[in-house]
């Protein structure tokens, strides 16, 4: 792994989109925020990023549908991916749990504090 | 092996042993204090050798104590006068001193004079030894030489040498300097020693010796400056040897000297024992030998001669000849008892004999008396074989059969007439058969005599007697009368046969009869009162089906057939599973679930979950509610299921509208809520820069209170049950006990704010394990105890208890807080609402918690309910179903 950890959001609101990115540039990790699916899957063709943070609800291609693409691809499905939004139907945890996501959260249910760490566990940074 | 022989080798052999300790002890006794004595022998005579050779250089010393307070010498330090050395120290002087070498030396330390003659001729002063005194002596304190004497190795040889300080001879003046003689010591000096001492010495030099002694080596390694003497134990058995270390006076080893001596006291010794054992062996054999020749002749060769004497008797010649036995001992005794016990032998013998031939005379008398008297017996036994013929005839007759004479006395029963009235042969012979009848009328028994007697007729009828124990019966009679040829009545022969067991049959058929036509007709009203609910079921709008154990379709009706699309004129009779298949939406996939056999093995009711559908025969899925049970027979054992369900589609559709309304409601609410906490987590870490105090005291309320929506959102995701983080969780066995331990833990630092105390009272007895969804029980639990605390009044009290039943547990949560008003306590469980008083008390709260409580508590089987007085406090009761084994029949 290179020396920066590189970390890819896919968020579509444009204050969340900030949030993250202040933050993961606060805790020294390299972060590329993108609006959707498809920039999602272009930049992540482009440099292979060491963990993907995901929206669900998002215009064109949603959250479910990159996830799926992104498991389908050989060079990518590798990519630990953690699921962030505010659906908490135990229906769509399921089907993200299906897709293969590393793991759920809801973000309203869940401190920015813990994310961080989630994020840094995965990353092998704890 | 005889009487001598044993006697011999037991002699013997006590000796043998005796001898041997004795022997053993002895000798190593006086071994070791022989060896002890030569020991201390030998160390006496090295202190002599090593006395010896001090004498001889204490002689030494003392001839150069002349020359040292000799006032020429003292002198000669001072001036070196040729004089004094050409008139004393000449070749020959040497020899006449005894000595090898001589030096002066003055007070500065400074060799004044040398000389070192050898075999009468002067020679070089070897360097070595100047070295060795120079080392000695170059201190130039000369007064610490005085009477210092040493033997040293050098040049490979062992030198004596003695030093003295140089004083005038009044002894006034201070010395000068130090005068030395030595030689060297040899075998010659070795010699004197030996012939001064009579013992055989050798010696050697420690370092290097040119030849060494025998047990040098070994010696040498035992010897230290402690320890001067050795004495090896490997010694012959003639010589034996010792060593001494000699060393300089500050210790170093320089020679050793060996001591031989011959072993006088040892080989002394030896001999002494030598003759004692020997003395001690003869002694031994003279005294076994006369022991033996004693006891043979006193005592053995009598008793010998005892038994050759019985043998003799005993082969029975000469029999009158006595045993003799001279003597007055126990023996000769013996002899004469047995003389005398042979005598009376003799005497009794004949006396049989005179016996015997008496015997044989009157033996001869009673046969022929014995063969008269089996000659009537066999006669005898000819008629009784007769007589038993007859009684057998009657006896084994299975029919009561007695013969009484024409006054009716009894004077025969038969072994059925025994069983049949109980009495036994003996009390009925002599009686008359009143002693078992008396049971009819009066007129009856007279009918009957006239019957017999005047008509001499046979009577036949039935009569009710009574047996000895008091039991009734009835018997088929037939009382015969035998006439004589004159017509005088002789006997009367009665036979009975017990008809009571056909009697009472009969009755018993004609009973069953009659309640057989009872129960006909209880059936028929019961088989009508099944059709009128057979026929409701079949019209009623819900489907209803019902199954055996097997699970084969024994009632079905027309709301069911319509729903699953069935055929109407199929029949039932089919298994279930073949006509209805319900699935269940799990995770997305579609199970089959089989209703019917988890029912039956759970035998309990079991109510559809949500999403369940009924696969229709077209292939449609249908979505369907209901319940199946199991149906029980008066007993209560298990016959078959019953299950009734619906159409659940509008239901479900409505559900379904109302679930994803909430879920988008939450993700909306959820979106702008969580952007602002992350935000405001940001400004608390100050992530974007230092707040000032005030600020950050304002962000963080603000943060506080939007987590409080949070809770409200997904309050209303959990009443609906959607909430996918907390709604889907499978059952597991929970400890109620250490569960609400955990739960109290966490609330213990709100009730401290609040000034509350928690009381937990733990039950007696083990609280049984309940299977719940452990996370909405403790959200439950929690929930209520927080409520307990957030209603009470300040140092309010809020006691938990458990009590434990065989059937249900039931936990108590009581506060002492402000209670429910009256008018309010219908509605607590309602979403949303809230109890005026409590609105008062706590501004914040969403009126969601008793309900979620109570869903989370149903869930789990648990039933809730409450007392509460305004002011004065509420109690909340929960209650656990226990599902023990023990409750099922």
């Amino acid at each position: 792994m290179s020396a920066k950890p590189f970390v890819l959001v896919v968020e579509d609101d444009p204050f969340y989109a900030n949030i993250y990115r202040t933050k993961l540039a606060k805790e020294n990790i390299d972060a590329e925020v993108v609006m959707n699916g498809d920039a999602a899957l272009i930049s992540a063709r482009k440099r292979k990023p060491d963990l993907i943070l995901s929206d669900l609800i998002m215009p064109e291609k949603d959250g479910f549908q990159t996830l799926q693409e992104l498991k389908g691809d050989p060079s990518l499905k590798d990519i630990k991916v953690i699921i962030l939004s505010n659906l908490s139907q135990g229906e769509d945890m399921q089907r993200v749990k299906d897709l293969g996501a590393e793991e759920y959260l809801v973000k309203a249910n869940t401190s920015l504090q813990t994310v961080i760490e989630k994020v840094k566990n995965h990353l092998g940074i704890a | 092996m005889n009487l001598r022989t044993k006697i011999f080798f037991l002699i013997g052999g006590l000796l043998a042993v005796f001898f041997s300790a004795v022997i053993l002890f002895t000798s190593y006794k006086l071994t070791k204090d022989f060896s002890g004595l030569e020991q201390e022998n030998l160390h006496k005579n090295l202190d002599r050798v090593q006395d010896a050779m001090n004498e001889r250089i204490k002689n030494l010393s003392t001839k150069l104590g002349d020359w040292a307070v000799w006032d020429d010498s003292y002198q000669f330090i001072i001036d070196h006068n040729e004089e004094y050395i050409q008139s004393n120290l000449q070749d020959n002087a040497f020899d006449i001193l005894g000595i090898n070498f001589v030096v002066f030396i003055d007070a500065d330390g400074r060799v004044v004079f040398q000389k070192f003659v050898q075999n009468g001729k002067e020679v070089p002063f070897p360097s070595t030894f100047s070295d060795h005194l120079m080392k000695d002596f170059a201190d130039g304190e000369i007064s610490k030489a005085g009477n210092h004497q040493e033997f040293v190795t050098l040049f490979g040889k062992l030198v004596v040498y003695t030093s003295r300080p140089i004083t005038s001879s009044d002894g006034i003046a201070p010395a000068n300097g130090v005068i030395i003689f030595g030689y060297i010591v040899d075998g010659n000096e070795i010699q004197e020693i030996a012939n001064l001492t009579h013992l055989d010495v050798t010696y050697a030099l420690f370092e290097n010796p040119s030849d060494k002694p025998d047990g040098f080596d070994l010696a040498r390694a035992n010897l230290s400056l402690e320890n001067n003497h050795f004495i090896p134990k490997s010694a012959s058995s003639q010589m034996i040897t010792g060593f001494i270390l000699i060393s300089e006076a500050d210790g170093d080893p320089v020679f050793i000297l060996r001591v031989d001596m011959p072993r006088d006291i040892y080989q002394k010794g030896q001999s002494s024992i030598l003759l004692f054992v020997v003395f001690i062996l003869l002694s031994g054999i003279i005294f076994c030998l006369a022991t033996f020749y004693l006891l043979g002749h006193f005592v053995l060769d009598k008793i010998a001669y005892l038994d050759q004497e019985i043998q003799r008797v005993r082969k029975g010649s000469d029999v009158k000849k006595e045993i003799i036995i001279s003597g007055k001992d126990e023996i000769a005794h013996l002899a004469e008892d047995m003389n005398q016990t042979f005598k009376d032998l003799e005497e009794n013998e004949e006396n049989m004999r005179i016996q015997n031939e008496s015997l044989e005379l009157s033996k001869k008398a009673t046969l022929n008396i014995l063969e008269d008297v089996a000659a009537s017996e066999k006669e005898l036994k000819d008629k009784t074989i007769e007589l038993l013929k007859f009684k057998q005839a009657a006896d084994t007759s299975f029919d009561h059969t007695i013969i009484t004479d024409a006054d009716g006395v009894v004077i025969y029963v038969n072994h059925a007439a025994e069983m049949l009235t109980g009495y036994l042969r003996e009390e009925m012979i002599g009686a008359k058969p009143s002693l078992w009848g008396k049971q009819m009328s009066h007129e009856f028994y007279e009918k009957m005599w006239i019957t017999i007697k005047t008509e001499k007729k046979i009577f036949a009828g039935e009569i009710t007697n009574k047996r000895k124990n008091g039991q009734v019966y009835l018997v088929s009679a037939r009382i015969t009368p035998i006439v004589s040829e004159e017509g005088i009545i002789q006997f009367f022969v009665g036979i009975e046969s017990d008809i009571t067991e056909e009697r009472a049959s009969q009755l018993r058929i004609v009973r069953h009869a009659a309640e057989l036509q009872e129960s006909n007709e209880l059936i028929e009203k019961q088989k009508e009162r099944a059709e009128s609910i057979l026929r409701y079921l079949q019209s009623i709008g819900e489907g209803v089906f019902a199954t055996d154990l097997q699970g084969n379709i024994i009632f079905i009706n027309e709301t069911a057939k319509k729903l699953v699309g069935e055929d109407s004129s199929e029949d039932s009779k089919k298994r279930y599973s073949e006509v209805f298949l319900f699935l269940k939406k799990r995770k997305s996939l579609n199970m089959s679930i089989s209703f019917v056999e988890e029912v039956l093995k759970e035998e309990n009711v079991v109510v559809f979950p949500q999403n369940v559908s009924l696969v229709r025969k077209d292939g449609i899925l249908l979505a369907v509610s209901g319940t199946i049970s199991v149906i029980r027979d008066e007993n209560g054992e298990v016959t078959g299921t019953i299950t009734v369900f619906q159409d659940a589609t509008k239901q479900r559709e409505l559900e379904d509208m109302k679930n994803s309304f909430l879920s988008v409601a939450a993700h909306q609410l959820r979106t702008p809520l969580g952007s602002m906490r992350w935000s405001m987590e940001m400004l608390l870490a100050e992530d974007l820069g230092k707040l000032p105090k005030l600020a950050k005291e304002v962000v963080s309320q603000i943060y506080e209170n939007s987590g409080r929506m949070v809770v409200l959102v997904n309050d209303l995701l959990n009443v609906s049950r959607i909430d996918g983080e907390t709604s889907r969780e499978e059952k597991e066995s929970v400890n109620i006990v250490s569960f609400m331990k955990k739960v109290i833990d966490t609330m213990r630092p709100e009730a401290e704010k609040r000034g509350v105390e928690i009381i937990f009272s733990e039950p007696e007895e083990t609280a049984p394990e309940i299977i719940a969804s452990s996370k909405h029980l403790y959200e439950a639990l929690e929930n209520l105890i927080s409520n307990g605390i957030k209603y009470n009044r300040e140092n309010g009290t809020l006691t938990i208890t458990l009590e434990v039943t065989e059937e249900i547990l039931v936990l108590k949560v009581s506060d002492t807080g402000i209670g429910i008003p009256e008018a309010d306590q219908s509605r607590i469980f309602s979403k949303f609402f809230r109890a005026p008083n409590a609105v008062l008390k706590e501004t914040e709260g969403s009126g969601l918690g008793l309900s979620v409580v109570k869903s989370y508590l149903e869930e789990n089987d648990a039933k809730i309910s409450f007392e509460s007085k305004e002011n004065r406090g509420t109690t909340f009761f929960v209650e656990f179903p226990l599902r023990s084994t023990k409750k099922r029949v």
